[in-house]
């Protein structure tokens, strides 16, 4: 199981149940504490961007231009993530046009990886 | 009622430019899905002109010959579109999307050759084929093959969409092969079944508004890369 479905599946445990606003509040705020403390790692970094750009481009589209960014830029790394954003924008504004090109640059420029 | 079809039409074609011109800025010089929207904005100019001269014809009851000038601009925007489409396909497959054809694209390749078949067949029903300038009737020849080639082009764009697995840009593609293949259904409708005017007529005001809608959503990919664009700013600078 990869990352994306366990979270996906511990979401709908969740909503199951039935937690108390409060409690899901607090467990958010660790959520977000943790990830602040440690960053992300690449997966986890390229699942949130394929999630952003999901409702631009769909699922199938999100995931071959990442795929085809990571082999452009010699595999994905911590180290080499900003050349990987940099080829994402670069593919994504091709056929998505230059705002989907910034939001890529915004938001993996944002993000904070371990 | 003639007359209103036609201003339908125009109206939708006018509404089309403006969204080509605004998708067309929003991509950079060199990018081959500019001149994508570059040649659609023309074929909807195009278009635009062409409904123009037909609204002014019907209104002012011009003979068949004047009328049949009209071929002329459809074949122009034919080519537009057509040279559109290519652009457009190109652009994807450069990411390497519409490269795996399946053996179902090829029963619909030779559906849409099945429809054109009539159109090229009983063209003489229509028009334009009975004006007295050949080179009117040549081009209503020409236009009747042409329209068949932006649905073999569609079905290209149907496979990128079905690839892309969701989202607004394989919407808007889906709205474009609607657009698309309905244009020649109408036509071998028109042609083929002689009892069809209604549907050919409603379909025939509906296609325009197609492409249309395809271009809206595919402007609301431009907007909603904005809006998340500014959302992550505004959290960016709540943060810092």
């Amino acid at each position: 199981m990869n990352w994306d479905q366990a979270l996906a599946q511990e979401g709908s445990r969740w909503r199951e149940a039935a937690l108390r606003q409060v409690d899901t509040e607090r467990l958010l705020q660790g959520t977000m504490r943790r990830l602040e403390r440690d960053g992300l790692t690449p997966t986890e970094a390229m699942a949130l961007m394929s999630h952003l750009l999901e409702p631009l481009c769909g699922k199938g589209a999100a995931e071959s231009t990442m795929t085809a960014a990571s082999r452009r830029c010699g595999g994905l790394s911590a180290r080499n993530w900003r050349t990987f954003v940099a080829c994402l924008s670069e593919l994504i504004s091709s056929f998505c046009g230059a705002a989907a090109g910034r939001l890529v640059d915004q938001a993996g420029l944002s993000l904070e990886l371990a | 009622m003639v007359e209103w079809g036609e201003f339908i039409k125009l109206m939708a074609y006018v509404a089309a430019l403006a969204y080509c011109c605004r998708i067309r800025a929003d991509h950079p010089r060199p990018a081959r899905m500019r001149q994508a929207w570059t040649w659609l904005a023309v074929s909807s100019g195009l278009s635009i002109l062409r409904h123009a001269y037909e609204l002014v014809g019907y209104l002012a009851d011009w003979e068949l010959d004047r009328m049949s000038w009209r071929q002329i601009l459809i074949v122009l925007a034919l080519l537009a579109l057509t040279w559109g489409l290519v652009e457009l396909a190109a652009a994807f497959r450069a990411v390497g999307f519409g490269l795996h054809w399946r053996r179902l694209d090829w029963f619909w390749l030779a559906a849409i050759v099945v429809l054109a078949v009539p159109v090229v067949v009983h063209r003489h029903q229509l028009g334009d084929a009975n004006s007295t300038i050949a080179a009117m009737r040549s081009l209503q020849f020409l236009s009747s093959i042409l329209l068949a080639v932006p649905a073999a082009l569609a079905l290209g764009l149907h496979r990128i969409s079905v690839e892309m697995t969701g989202g607004k840009w394989a919407t808007a593609l889906q709205w474009m092969v609607a657009f698309l293949v309905s244009r020649l259904v109408c036509l071998c409708l028109l042609t083929a079944v002689p009892d069809s005017w209604l549907v050919v007529t409603l379909l025939g005001w509906a296609a325009p508004w197609m492409f249309v809608l395809a271009a809206a959503e595919r402007w609301n990919v431009t907007r909603a890369a904005e809006k998340m664009s500014d959302q992550i700013f505004a959290g960016a600078n709540k943060a810092s």
